[in-house]
């Protein structure tokens, strides 16, 4: 028999709210374990101060030992959701769809009874919301808070909305959550674009587009703005308009915050048509969704500047076309352990478990 | 013992017929019109390839003073593509070689050597599916959306690509005096799932395969065409689960023009099969083969106006 082979070894500290952790892996783990370096031996009240997953437990699921107050005694325990949860990015786990009973066009504010299994930071798609159908369909939305059992938002969504791009409230319909692909740099589905000078671009999850990386976009007729389409070799100004140089627009700056995805382009949108979602019935009558998409590698901006190039000119290697997949142990809320804990994760495979069955 | 049919021993019974049966294999199509390239070996892990853009036209003349016009600047775009590694193998143990009646290793180097063609493809598929732009069908009548694709879908990306001065992928295939048969013009190339085929063979103006005048330049891969795009399935084509505004499945049609795309191969990481026999890999006893493939690939797309994701629901 073989031993184990050791994948690796992980530490964070929670932060005072503890969220799920994702562990990135180089291989599929056949055993992991938690354990809470702050907390193990003291008279703390723990719960999971020692937490376990094997692969031949279901999804979700977790062993642990709790630490009792003042005897620092150990007794065991068992969950079934909130565990170890193993993704392959390159075969995500499919879930079911939930009700959602509204969405609220301006809060980003999903109403639905069941928030199981959702954590912050997830993918959801929405579907068939009636009244606002413009939602539904191929957008991944990123969760920004929850409300357990009663609602979760769209803070990407909402801060695009707070910038002028808000829709109409959507009654019924259905959430999914689901994970986004893995290949780098992925295309994104525009929420809003500003009427400005250097315009803003946001988008309802964390992008992955990087400062001086070229974009271009297709902005079908029903949201405005269609002026911005298929920029790449496009001509210099005046047939671009607003002395706009040729080609696709660059990315000046990007932001990725807790609620606002967006990037900023050296391109003048003063005096496009304004970017508009379009109504539920104009969308369900038959549209395109608006996208970003890669269009080559630029100059990289100068460093503390949104629009000077570096000189000489740097060159942007990270927006390279790449295959980011990763294996990825996600740790759920009830084994990623208390405030402020200092937590150690380490994984390993067995060496022998994949030769043919039947022979 | 009372010999009977009932009484037979199993050995008796069975025989083990050494011809194996056929594994199913995917039709490898996404790499069909890549164009390839190829890295050399120790000139890092990053392919940089560039376009000089156009330039304006000049149709102002020249005044009587014959001063000079003003001078345009050149615009060039960089597009890069990092190559990664794969591999992956199996292990089988010295008594599962020489017990076997069958030649197992044969049949291992045989499933890895699909197993790497099937990943290199559905790398290609994966990169396509991210990155490219989309245009939903809107032609249909399921009242989804996208709906399932019509013959003024297949128009709409046909037009989209003539605009951005994307050149065909194959040339007419002219008509001829047969029985049945149809022309298809200078067309694009369109790869999509094989969940596809009852919405292509129900789409008016599909020309299927076998209507072609003439099919001695056909991939098997092929199913048909529709006036400028003709159409090749695979098993592993692209479907993104329940991304409809209905909550249904959508089939990710790729069109694709001459070098919107391409796939970097390492020239040192080609595919490669590698074989251990037992005492390698901490196998003191010498109890264990391994067989093993890996290769490097990188993918991009290289012009993103000349590649189109269409996208179709009614699979």
């Amino acid at each position: 028999m073989l031993p184990y082979s050791f994948i690796g070894k992980w530490d964070y500290t929670n932060p005072a709210t503890p969220v799920a952790v994702d562990i990135p892996m180089t291989d599929k783990p056949d055993w992991v374990f938690v354990k809470n370096l702050t907390d193990w031996g003291d008279t703390t009240a723990v719960t999971s101060v020692e937490s376990e997953w094997f692969s031949s437990m279901a999804q979700g699921s977790f062993i642990a030992m709790d630490q009792a107050m003042t005897t620092n005694a150990l007794s065991s325990n068992v969950g079934t959701s909130g565990g170890f949860t193993f993704i392959d990015q390159t075969n995500p786990p499919t879930y079911a769809r939930v009700a959602v009973t509204g969405v609220n066009g301006t809060t980003g504010v999903v109403l639905t009874g069941t928030t199981t299994g959702l954590a912050i930071g997830d993918w959801v798609r929405l579907i068939n919301i009636v009244g606002a159908q413009e939602l539904s369909g191929p957008i991944l939305y990123q969760i920004t808070a929850i409300s357990a059992g009663v609602s979760f938002t769209l803070g990407y969504f909402a801060t695009a909305a707070g910038a002028g791009f808000s829709v109409v409230n959507g009654t019924t319909g259905f959430y999914q959550k689901v994970y986004p692909g893995f290949m780098y740099p992925s295309k994104q589905y525009v929420i809003g674009i500003t009427q400005a000078t250097q315009a803003k671009v946001y988008f309802a999850r964390k992008h992955d587009f990087t400062p001086g990386e070229l974009v271009d976009f297709q902005i079908p007729v029903p949201y405005g703005m269609t002026q911005l389409n298929n920029l790449t070799g496009s001509p210099p100004y005046p047939q671009n308009g607003f002395g706009n140089k040729p080609g696709a627009p660059r990315v000046l700056s990007v932001i990725n915050s807790a609620t606002e995805s967006s990037i900023v382009i050296d391109y003048d949108t003063t005096g496009f048509t304004a970017f508009a979602q379009p109504l539920s019935a104009a969308f369900s009558s038959g549209h395109s969704p608006a996208t970003c998409f890669p269009a080559g590698s630029g100059v990289v901006p100068f460093n503390g500047s949104a629009t000077i190039p570096q000189s000489p000119p740097g060159t942007n290697l990270v927006d390279s076309f790449d295959n980011r997949a990763q294996y990825v142990m996600n740790l759920g809320i009830n084994v990623v352990g208390p405030a402020e804990a200092h937590m150690v994760v380490m994984a390993f495979k067995a060496d022998f478990n994949n030769a043919i069955t039947n022979a | 013992m009372t010999v009977s049919i009932a009484s037979l021993p199993p050995q008796i019974q069975q025989r083990y017929n050494a011809k194996l049966l056929s594994t199913p294999e995917h039709n490898l199509i996404h790499q069909l019109f890549a164009t390839p390239v190829e890295l050399p070996d120790n000139n890092g892990f990053i392919d940089r390839q560039s376009r000089y853009d156009r330039l304006d036209l000049f149709e102002v003349p020249l005044d009587d003073a014959q001063n000079n016009p003003p001078p345009q600047s050149l615009n060039r775009v960089d597009v890069d593509c990092r190559v990664r590694v794969y591999a992956t193998y199996i292990v089988l143990t010295r008594q599962v070689t020489i017990t076997n009646e069958d030649p197992v290793l044969n049949s291992a180097a045989a499933r890895l050597g699909q197993s790497l063609r099937e990943t290199q493809d559905a790398l290609q598929r994966d990169n396509l599916e991210s990155s490219a732009s989309v245009i939903n069908s809107v032609g249909g009548v399921n009242g989804d959306i996208p709906t399932e694709m019509s013959i003024s879908d297949v128009d709409d990306v046909f037009t989209i690509l003539q605009n951005n001065s994307a050149e065909y992928i194959t040339n007419i295939v002219e008509a001829d005096l047969k029985f049945g048969t149809s022309p298809i013009g200078d067309a694009y190339g369109c790869m999509l799932t094989t969940r596809m085929i009852p919405v292509l063979y129900n789409m008016t103006g599909f020309v299927k395969k076998f209507q072609y005048p003439n099919i001695s330049q056909t991939l098997s891969t092929e199913i048909g065409g529709a006036n400028n795009i003709r159409f090749f399935v695979s098993e592993q084509g692209s479907v993104s689960p329940n991304a409809s505004m209905l909550g249904n499945d959508i089939a990710n049609c790729f069109v694709a023009a001459k070098e919107s795309y391409k796939v970097v191969w390492q020239a040192g990481g080609k595919a490669r099969f590698i074989y251990l026999p037992p005492g390698y890999n901490n196998d003191p006893c010498m109890l264990r083969h391994t067989a093993g493939c890996s290769f490097y690939q990188g993918q991009c797309i290289t012009n993103d106006l000349w590649i189109q994701n269409l996208r179709s629901t009614g699979i």
